[in-house]
C-alpha cells in the first residue's frame, strides 16, 4: 500500500493514494468509503496533488475517464 | 413558596403499582433549577422519587395531563389538568444500592420529587464493576453511562430489534466493540453469523473473518463447512433434496458403508467400529457416494449365457482406444454404459442392471453441486475434503478452533456467498456442530462453561420464521432453551420481530428495542419483554437513530440509551446508497455515484465476470486479460 496523502482542504475527500506500478488511484471519501480508480496515468495523479480543489479535479479529470470500483 | 426545589407534587391515588400524582401549583413553569442544573418536570419516561421514611421509591412517568387525572376529577383546576401517572419500579434504602421491586407503597399526600443527576448516578451506577460494562450513555443525560450486566446479557440471551435504517448494525458493532475490549475481556469469545457481510469492516482488528471466496489481502480466510460434519438428515437434504423412505434407507446404507470404509483406512481414536452410526461425524467421500449410486442407477449389464441372474458383467461403452469408459469419481465423470439390446445373438444382449434406486434426477443435481464453485465450501472444503478413501488432512478440531478458539475475540462467519436455498440448513448445521462440540466438552477449559460463547444471529427473521421448521430454527430453539447451562448465549438481531418464532423471542432475557415503526412488531416486542413497563415501549416509533430502550435481566431497570457507535472509519458496511449525491461540479461530490452526476461510460462485461466468478471483489488485471483474449479470438 502506498502512502496516503491527506486532503484537509477538501470538503468531500479525506485522503488519497497512488500506486505507481498498477496505476491505481485510491480515494477515501468523507463517508469512509474507498474507491479505486484503475489505469490512472502518473500525470493525472501529479495534477491531483497540485490541484486547488481535489474534488473538482477528481470530478472533471478522473471520474468518467477511468474505471472505478468500490473497495 | 417551595422549600425543596425538587418537590413537584403529592400522591393522590395508588392502585397496584400505578400512582397518580397531582402536580403542585408552585411548579407551573414546568422547569425546576436544582444545583444549577435545569430539569423539565413531567417528561414521559423520566423518573420521580417518593421518599418514605428511610427509603426512596422510584417510579417512571408514564402519562401526563388530562388522561392521567382521576375519573371523578370534575372541578376545573386553575392551571389545567396537572396530573402525572407513575409506574413504580424500585426502591433504594439510604446509602444502599437501587433494587427492583418495592417493599412498601406510598400513600396519599406523600411528596413526589424530581430525580436529579446525582440520584440517576446512584440508580444507574454499576452495582458490581466486574459484572457491568458501559455500552453507551443515557439518552436523557450524556454524563451518565449506561451499564449492562454482561453475565446476564450473554448467558440469558438477548434480542436487538428495530426497523431498517434505525442504526441496528452500527449498534451491534458498537456493542461488540465494548464487550470485546481487549483490556477488559482478553478472552472474549464471540461468533457472528453475518448474512450480508456487513461486519468485517466494523470489527476489523478485533475479528477473524471467514468467507466464501476470501480476499487474502484483507486477511480474510476461506469459509469451509465440510459436508461430513453434517448429520445424515442435513447431508441428504443438501445433497439429494427430499427423498422418500425407501430411497432414504438405501442411501443411508451406502453412507454407512463408506463411513466404515473410511474408518478402517484412517482409524479415529475413540470411535469403535460397532458404535458408528450414519450420523457420526466421520469423513467419507461424497464424490464416491455419487459415483457408486450413479453406477447402481444407470448400469447396464451383459448377462452370461447359461449363468445365474446375478452373474453379470457391467456393459461399459468403449472409447477410441478400446478402453472401458469407467468414469472417475473425483473429477465427477460418470461411467458410460452401452444401451439396452434385447434382440439378436445372446452374446450381444445388454440388459438393465438389477434394482436401480430411481434417483437419477437427484444424482444429476448432486453431480452439478459437486462441480459448482459456489458449493466448494461444503463439497470441496480444502483440508477437510476427504480423498476417495475417506482420508482427510485436517480433522474437525481445527475447524472448531477456527470458529470459536481463534486468535481474536470475535469470529465472523460471512455467509453472504452461500446460495439462499441452503442458507437455512447451513446455519442450522453450523450452530448444531458448535453446540454439540461445546455440549460434550462442557467440563473442559475449551468448553463454553469456562469460556462462554456468544452467538450473534444477524437478520434472524430470514431463518427463524414462525412457520419455519428448518434446521436453523431447531438449533436456535435448542440453544435458547438449554444454552445457558452450557455457557452458550445468543443475541438475536432482527428488523421483523413479529416474524420470529415466539418461543425464541420469549427466551431472550434482555431486549434492546430500537426504533420500530410497524405496529405488529411493536406489539410483539412489548409482549415478549419480561418487564411490565409497557408505557416505555410507546416511545418505540419516535426513538432517534442509534437510540435504544433496554429492558430485561441485564439492566437493573429499563434504560433509554444511546449506544456508543464504533469509530468513524469502522462503521458497518450497510450505509444507504446515494440516489442524490451532495456536492457540485465545481467542488466535487461526496462520492462517485448518484443520479445527479454525469453518466459514466459503462461496460457490463466486468459485471458478468464478477457473477461468473461469484466474487464481488473487482480484479481489474483479470478483467483486462479477459478483454485482450476476447479481442484476439474475434
Amino acid at each position: 500500500m502506498s502512502e496516503w496523502i491527506l486532503a484537509p482542504e477538501s470538503s468531500n475527500i479525506i485522503r488519497y493514494s497512488y500506486e505507481e506500478t498498477n496505476q491505481i488511484l485510491t480515494v477515501e471519501f468523507n463517508s469512509g468509503s474507498r474507491y479505486d480508480y484503475y489505469d490512472v496515468p502518473t500525470h493525472i495523479f501529479e495534477g491531483m496533488k497540485t490541484a486547488d480543489s481535489k474534488g473538482k479535479y477528481l470530478n472533471s479529470n478522473v471520474k468518467g475517464h477511468y474505471r472505478y470500483a468500490r473497495q | 413558596m417551595r422549600i425543596d426545589p425538587s418537590f413537584i407534587g403529592t400522591v393522590q391515588d395508588v392502585m397496584g403499582t400505578t400512582v397518580t400524582v397531582a402536580l403542585s401549583n408552585e411548579v407551573v413553569t414546568g422547569v425546576s433549577f436544582i444545583e444549577g442544573e435545569c430539569y423539565r418536570i413531567g417528561q414521559v419516561g423520566s423518573f420521580v422519587r417518593i421518599p418514605i421514611g428511610f427509603s426512596d421509591l422510584y417510579g417512571l412517568v408514564s402519562q401526563v395531563g388530562a388522561g392521567a387525572a382521576p375519573v371523578n376529577e370534575l372541578e376545573s383546576s386553575p392551571y389545567g389538568n396537572r396530573w402525572l401517572q407513575i409506574q413504580l419500579i424500585g426502591e433504594r434504602m439510604r446509602d444502599e444500592q437501587f433494587q427492583r421491586g418495592i417493599s412498601q407503597h406510598p400513600t396519599i399526600e406523600d411528596e413526589v420529587h424530581i430525580v436529579t443527576e446525582k440520584d440517576l448516578h446512584a440508580i444507574y451506577g454499576p452495582s458490581d464493576p466486574i459484572d457491568f460494562v458501559s455500552i453507551g450513555h443515557l439518552a436523557s443525560a450524556e454524563s451518565i453511562p449506561a451499564y449492562v450486566d454482561i453475565n446476564k446479557l450473554v448467558t440469558r440471551h438477548s434480542a436487538i430489534v428495530g426497523s431498517t435504517g434505525c442504526g441496528k448494525s452500527t449498534t451491534v458493532a458498537g456493542l461488540l466493540n465494548s464487550i470485546s475490549d481487549k483490556s477488559h475481556f482478553p478472552s472474549a469469545r464471540i461468533l457472528v453469523l453475518d448474512i450480508h457481510g456487513e461486519y468485517s469492516k466494523a470489527l476489523k482488528g478485533n475479528a477473524n473473518v471467514f468467507k466464501i471466496s476470501a480476499d487474502s489481502t484483507k486477511e480474510e480466510k476461506e469459509l469451509q463447512i465440510p459436508f461430513w460434519a453434517l448429520n445424515f438428515e442435513e447431508m441428504t437434504k443438501f445433497a439429494f433434496g427430499n427423498l422418500d423412505n425407501s430411497k432414504y434407507a438405501i442411501i443411508s446404507d451406502w453412507v454407512m458403508k463408506l463411513k466404515l470404509e473410511s474408518l478402517s483406512n484412517q482409524p479415529i481414536r475413540g470411535i469403535k467400529y460397532n458404535t458408528v452410526t450414519v450420523d457420526t461425524p466421520i469423513p467419507f467421500c461424497l464424490h464416491k457416494l455419487w459415483y457408486e449410486l450413479y453406477k447402481k442407477d444407470f448400469m447396464t449389464v451383459i448377462p452370461k449365457p447359461g449363468g445365474a441372474s446375478d452373474e453379470v458383467d457391467p456393459a461399459y461403452a468403449k472409447d477410441n482406444h478400446d478402453d472401458n469408459l469407467v468414469g472417475d469419481a473425483m473429477s465427477i465423470t460418470p461411467p458410460t454404459y452401452r444401451t439396452i439390446k434385447t434382440t439378436g445373438p445372446a452374446a450381444e444382449r445388454v440388459q438393465w442392471g438389477k434394482e436401480p434406486i430411481g434417483i437419477r434426477q437427484q444424482l444429476a443435481t448432486l453431480g452439478s453441486k459437486l462441480r459448482d464453485p459456489r458449493y466448494n465450501f461444503i463439497c470441496n472444503p480444502g483440508d477437510w475434503k476427504p480423498d476417495i478413501n475417506g482420508k482427510i488432512n485436517s480433522d474437525l478440531d481445527s475447524l472448531i478452533k477456527n470458529w470459536i478458539g481463534n486468535t481474536k475475540p470475535i469470529t465472523i462467519l460471512d455467509l453472504s456467498g452461500i446460495p439462499s436455498m441452503i442458507l437455512n440448513d447451513i446455519i442450522g448445521a453450523v450452530l448444531r456442530i458448535i453446540y454439540d462440540a461445546v455440549y460434550w466438552g462442557r467440563n473442559l477449559p475449551e468448553g463454553a462453561r469456562e469460556r462462554p460463547l456468544l452467538l450473534i444471529l444477524e437478520e434472524a427473521h430470514t431463518y427463524l420464521g414462525k412457520d419455519n421448521s428448518g434446521s436453523a430454527a431447531l438449533a436456535v430453539k435448542r440453544i435458547a432453551k438449554e444454552g445457558r447451562k452450557y455457557g452458550v448465549g445468543m443475541m438475536v438481531v432482527s428488523q421483523r420481530p413479529s416474524e420470529i418464532d415466539t418461543t425464541i423471542l420469549s427466551q431472550c432475557g434482555t431486549t434492546l428495542a430500537m426504533r420500530l415503526a410497524n405496529n405488529v412488531d411493536r406489539g410483539h416486542v412489548s409482549g415478549a419483554a419480561s418487564d411490565n413497563l409497557k408505557g416505555l415501549f410507546e416511545m418505540l416509533p419516535i426513538l432517534r437513530t442509534g437510540e435504544a430502550i433496554i429492558v430485561g435481566e441485564a439492566v437493573s431497570l429499563p434504560i433509554r440509551t444511546i449506544i456508543d457507535p464504533p469509530p468513524f472509519d469502522r462503521k458497518p458496511d450497510s450505509s444507504d446508497p446515494k440516489v442524490a449525491s451532495h456536492g457540485s461540479e465545481e467542488e466535487g461530490f461526496e462520492g462517485p455515484g448518484g443520479w445527479n452526476q454525469k453518466k459514466e461510460e459503462e461496460d457490463y462485461k466486468p459485471m458478468i465476470n464478477q457473477w461468473r466468478m461469484q466474487s464481488a471483489k473487482y480484479d481489474h488485471e483479470f478483467y483486462k486479460r479477459k478483454e485482450d483474449q476476447g479481442e484476439n479470438n474475434e
